[in-house]
């Protein structure tokens, strides 16, 4: 009998201790992570290199909302992105005044944190991938400007790092849709600096496009977030005043015409928004120039500010997200395959452009030509019907023209444009409506084998055309 | 006591034993299932595939269920009476509306299709697809009082205003039958398109308009088109044949209550245009096509579509009696897509010609029109409107359940749950996969587009390098014991064919996670039956011309004595049950365009449904392969035939059955060998 008390009194025991354990492995409900900057910061700061900035979470649920600083080990940290899971944060950080900037990764529980990125370059805006892997953003090796920063993946342990983007931009705030792909700020710096616009691409770079546009005189000042309805919010500054941030929507279906501005008649300024999984959203916000930016409750479906939810005289609040789970993105598949050297390129009427579905005869196209940074990659004749199929050397940025057959360019060039290695990609016109699917139908190009870039002959016959 | 010590030597010996064996077990299964699936982390679980995927027998019976499957319905002229065709479940069920309740359970032919009810609501004719014949249920009693032969593969219904005639579309013999329901007995057979499906009366009682599924027959490299026929009920002639370009899996047409617009649910496939990406509507698209009924009545084709956001598998529509609202069911993708008539309208009268054109390829424009999607259970396919339009009933196929969608707010307001077996099974589970399209990327397509009705869609494609390997589509049915898959044999598994490859290059989303693929492989094995051929071979009694067609398929001589090579006889390749001995060969089809490969031998059952023919679909019909693409006799010595011998071959094979019958029935084979002999 005293054998099976004893035995009864271990169970009950083992049972206690494991729901101890379980309780204390969990993470508190309502956490919320932000990031801090000090009052005295520029206010013409955006998005990136944020001045010493901290990240630091407090408990949304309790009313004294004691502040617990997670990244007091740094000299700066920022951009905090919580797992798929809830339980882990990634962010950039400055271990060191004199370190470069890295991406670390957080237990939320054991607040334990190590170090996945430690190249020669500062890294910046991690967001997860699924299958274990991150993005963010890094300064490529091939730079023409010397600011350009490109997107990078790795897996969370930081083995197999690959350069994902491959044109002369700054490609920043990476935010990964739940149809897996990644969207990310992306501002063209040559040959002429551009404005910014929202760029769309799966997790190895291929079938990148244009995702949203900005209106005239507007910059973005944070990141996007997808929310659970397909709805994605990020904020953007005002057409008339630099210093007014929006929240913008648009809809993750058709996101070139959906653009909803969600604080029209709000007086101050948003700077960051981030979705919470109840409808609400969390901003930054301050209600006049002379105040810090604070954390406030916005309803999205009013278009209104709700209450305060935490600010302090000494910093800006210019991120925040709340460590909750939530839906892991699709784990796309990955057509790049590093063993080749290029990738294809078809495009089904270089004519059909967004102006008319067909140019007359006189800005017709018979020939394109592909620049790359530093001059022509080869030139390839376009066929009857308009169409053409390009072996292009992969990982390398090329513009394309078109040219008539008087040696006259008819468009172009075009946005800056890569392709992978092994990717095949295609595109319906030049400048088309990008809404437009492509027609069914053979083209002659689809019949032959495809033009190879930069062909021998790339540089033969440059003096016929008409600059 | 001394005997309970004995169990502790032979306790250790069996777990010795055991251990012994269960390393090497494990091993072995471990490269077994790495040999199925090609991957070498899919969980051992035997039970999967050795349990699961019987395809019959007791154990088969056991794990499986008869579901019912609502495919089609229609409701009372009262509305207080709804009757639902369980397509599976080879039934015509009767559901008081107000209670929700199924009240009468009516066994029909198999595979029922549609239902209509005559004016008076006496009477419902119900068409079973795969028995040729009209069930006739008289109201009153709930029974099956009278059965009317019709031609093949009967589905879609319209019935006269006057109740006399009954136009049946037949879909496998691509005709339409117009009954006499007075003399009970078919008065004519009139052509309709490629594999027709749906019947719908004009307003007027004037026309009934026939939607077909497949391409009329087209020059090789050319894009589809797809027939609607016009056929006049006053004269019962088929007074028009208005062509769909670029579009097909025509579905359902219906009429707007004025019925000067009819608006037909379609796809408009992209198989000419190179597989190399789904971004941006390249792979395919799902939309509406309207006909102005009007003297110099245009035709429209729009999308339902949005740029990253596809409705696949549109089949039914219906429109409110006010003429306001057509509701589509997106079969595909579970929702109901919601359009303004009137805004539709307004779109068309203010748009140029060339822009209405070219907007069939426009992804934006469904933003013009479609108000809203409603969400439903899975695959929602018939759809039918209360007489006051207030409700919408939709038959959630593979859920056993009819849906109630509040047309004023746009909400489901309720379900009726037609009482099939409560339980999911591994098979219905992967049915259920097969037919939505969340497992490619943006929803762009399910396995069925490619594969109506487990089937195939008689297009080709372009899914390799551009301009490349061009593919004809083939049939799943029945394909579980027919391995390896794909033309080119390189797959030996369904695992492996619908496994990574299969994500990376086709769906270009992520894959299937091992338990879903297991239940997709499990519904195509055991949940794909082969079609009764009731067109070529109804009675298992060949026609003259098919048995000397036989004795032809049989030969071992040509006609000039010369004893044909046994690997080059048709039996030694295509030997029944499923006329083929799973082996790769050489036909000397391969195309300039196609890598150097031997091709996987293809299966005949029913092979008169699959055209066109060959890997790549260049023959459009059986004749053309030996015509045209046999100059060599590589594919079977045929060029010493005469066209009278060719056209008995032909016939022949048009007449081959599923593989079933030949397993039941082994003599039907060993009996022609012999008596050729």
């Amino acid at each position: 009998m005293k054998q099976i008390s004893r035995l009864q009194y271990s169970i009950v025991f083992i049972f206690l201790s494991f729901l101890a354990i379980s309780c204390g492995n969990k993470i508190p409900e309502g956490l919320v992570i932000l990031t801090e900057i000090s009052s005295d910061s520029p206010d013409n700061i955006v998005m990136d290199n944020f001045p010493r900035p901290r990240i630091v979470a407090f408990n949304l649920t309790k009313s004294d909302k004691p502040v617990k600083e997670l990244t007091a080990d740094f000299y700066g940290a920022q951009s905090p992105e919580i797992s798929y899971d809830g339980r882990k944060m990634l962010f950039c950080a400055q271990k060191n005044k004199e370190d470069l900037w890295q991406i670390w990764e957080m237990d939320l529980i054991s607040l334990e944190y190590k170090q996945i990125t430690s190249g020669k370059e500062n890294c910046s805006n991690p967001a997860y991938l699924p299958g274990g892997k991150c993005v963010f953003s890094k300064r490529p090796e091939n730079i023409v400007t010397g600011n350009e920063k490109a997107l990078y993946v790795c897996n969370l342990d930081g083995s197999g790092m690959q350069q994902i983007t491959f044109h002369p931009h700054t490609d920043l705030s990476s935010t990964v849709l739940k149809d897996g792909r990644i969207v990310t700020v992306s501002t063209q710096l040559y040959p002429e600096p551009a404005k910014p616009i929202l760029m769309v691409m799966r997790p190895d770079g291929t079938k990148a496009e244009l995702f949203y546009d900005l209106p005239e005189n507007s910059k973005f000042i944070s990141r996007a977030w997808e929310t659970p309805e397909g709805m994605v919010f990020f904020t953007e500054t005002c057409e008339r005043d630099a210093n007014k941030g929006n929240i913008i929507a648009v809809n993750q279906n058709r996101p070139l015409f959906t653009r909803m501005n969600l604080s029209p008649d709000t007086e101050g300024s948003f700077r960051y928004i981030f979705p919470l999984p109840s409808g609400q959203c969390l901003v930054s916000y301050r209600t006049s120039e002379k105040d810090n930016y604070g954390l406030y409750e916005f309803d999205p479906e009013t278009k209104k500010i709700k209450e305060k939810v935490y600010s302090t005289p000494d910093y800006h609040i210019v991120e925040a997200v709340v460590a909750v789970p939530r839906e892991r993105p699709r784990n796309l598949p990955s057509e790049v395959d590093e063993s080749k050297k290029t990738g294809l390129y078809f495009c089904q009427d270089i004519n059909l452009t967004n102006t008319s579905s067909k140019n007359n005869e006189s800005k017709k196209t018979n020939r394109i030509r592909l620049t790359g940074i530093h001059g022509s990659l080869g030139k390839a004749t376009v066929e009857n019907d308009g169409s053409f199929h390009l072996q292009v050397i992969a990982n390398t940025p090329f513009r394309i023209q078109t040219i008539n057959d008087t040696g006259e360019i008819v468009n172009g060039p075009s946005a800056w444009l890569w392709i992978r290695p092994n990717e095949r990609r295609g595109c319906v016109g030049c400048h088309q409506d990008p809404e437009l699917a492509p027609d069914n139908r053979l083209t002659l190009s689809a019949q032959k084998a495809p033009v190879l870039i930069p062909s021998l002959e790339t540089l033969d016959d440059e003096e016929h055309i008409v600059e | 006591m001394k005997k309970y010590y004995l169990i502790i030597p032979i306790i250790g010996i069996l777990y010795l034993a055991g251990h012994l064996i269960s390393k090497p077990a494990k091993k072995w299964a471990r490269a077994h299932v790495n040999y199925i699936t090609e991957v070498d982390d899919h969980p051992l679980n035997c039970l999967n595939c050795h349990l699961y995927e019987k395809e019959e027998g007791p154990i088969y019976k056991i794990l499986n269920r008869q579901y019912i499957s609502p495919l089609n319905l229609t409701l009372s002229k009262e509305g207080n009476k709804m009757y639902v065709v369980g397509q599976e479940g080879n039934v015509l069920l009767e559901v008081d509306v107000t209670s929700g309740k199924v009240i009468h359970k009516i066994k029909v032919g198999e595979h029922p299709h549609s239902v209509v009810l005559n004016s008076n609501n006496t009477l419902a004719y119900v068409s079973n697809q795969w028995s040729d014949y009209i069930s006739v249920i008289d109201l009153g009693t709930s029974k099956e009082i009278d059965s009317l032969k019709t031609g093949n593969g009967p589905a879609g219904l319209a019935i006269s205003n006057d109740n006399n005639y009954l136009y049946v579309v037949n879909s496998f013999s691509s005709d339409i039958s117009v009954l006499d329901l007075n003399l009970k007995k078919e008065k004519k057979r009139l052509a309709a398109g490629n594999n027709p499906t749906c019947a719908k009366i004009s307003p007027d009682g004037n026309n009934v308009f026939v939607t077909s599924r497949r391409t009329l027959p087209m020059p090789y490299n050319t894009p589809p088109m797809t027939e609607l026929t016009v056929l006049n009920t006053n004269s019962q002639y088929v007074t028009d044949r208005i062509i769909f370009e670029k579009a097909y899996v025509m579905e359902n047409v219906a009429f707007t209550p004025s019925g000067d617009l009819a608006i037909a649910t379609l796809i408009r496939p992209k198989n000419l245009i190179p597989s190399i990406q789904v971004e941006k509507g390249w792979m395919m698209n799902h939309g509406i096509g309207i006909i102005e009924r009007k003297e110099g009545g245009r035709i429209f084709q729009f999308l339902l579509d949005e740029p990253n956001a596809y409705y696949s598998d549109p089949f039914d529509i219906a429109i409110t009696p006010d003429g306001k609202k057509a509701f589509i069911s997106n079969a595909g993708v579970n929702v109901i897509s919601v359009i303004d008539i009137d805004s539709l309208r307004d779109f068309i009268a203010n748009t140029s010609e060339d822009s209405l054109k070219m907007y069939a390829n426009h992804l934006g424009i469904s933003s013009k029109y479609v108000i809203t999607r409603i969400a439903t259970g899975a695959n929602p396919k018939g759809l039918s409107l209360s007489p006051d339009g207030k409700l919408l009933y939709v038959a959630e196929r593979l859920e056993d359940r009819i849906a109630i969608i509040n047309t004023d707010n746009l909400e489901v307001s309720g379900h009726i749950d037609l009482k099939g077996p409560s339980k999911i099974t591994m098979s219905r589970r992967g049915r259920r996969l097969f037919n939505n399209a969340g497992r490619t990327f943006e929803n762009q397509y399910s396995c069925y587009t490619c594969h109506p009705d487990a089937h195939e869609d008689g297009l080709v494609y372009n899914m390799a390098a551009i301009g490349r390997n061009i593919t004809n589509v083939q049939t799943l049915r029945d394909i579980g014991d027919t391995p390896p898959f794909k033309w080119n044999g390189k797959n030996q598994s369904i695992h492996k064919q619908d496994g990574m490859r299969f994500s990376k290059y086709l769906t270009r989303t992520e894959s299937f996670n091992y338990d879903d693929l297991d239940a997709l492989v499990c519904y195509i094995r055991t949940g794909i039956k082969d079609i009764p051929n009731l067109m070529y071979n109804p009675d298992e009694n060949l026609t003259p011309a098919q048995q000397r067609g036989k004795a032809i398929f049989y030969r071992t001589h040509d006609n000039f004595g010369n004893e044909i090579p046994a690997s080059n006889r048709c039996y030694t390749c295509h030997p029944p049950p499923y006329f083929t001995n799973l082996q790769m060969a050489d036909v000397g089809t391969l195309a300039a365009t196609d890598d150097s490969m031997l091709f996987d031998t293809p299966q005949l059952n029913n092979i008169f449904a699959s055209s066109p023919y060959l890997h790549d679909g260049s023959a459009p019909t059986l004749e053309e392969i030996w015509t045209k693409f046999n100059p060599e006799d590589k594919h079977g010595v045929a060029n010493d035939m005469l066209k009278d011998q060719l056209n008995d071959l032909v016939e022949y094979l048009k007449s081959i059955r599923e593989a079933d019958y030949y397993v039941e029935n082994p003599e039907t084979a060993s009996d022609s060998l012999l008596s050729y002999h």
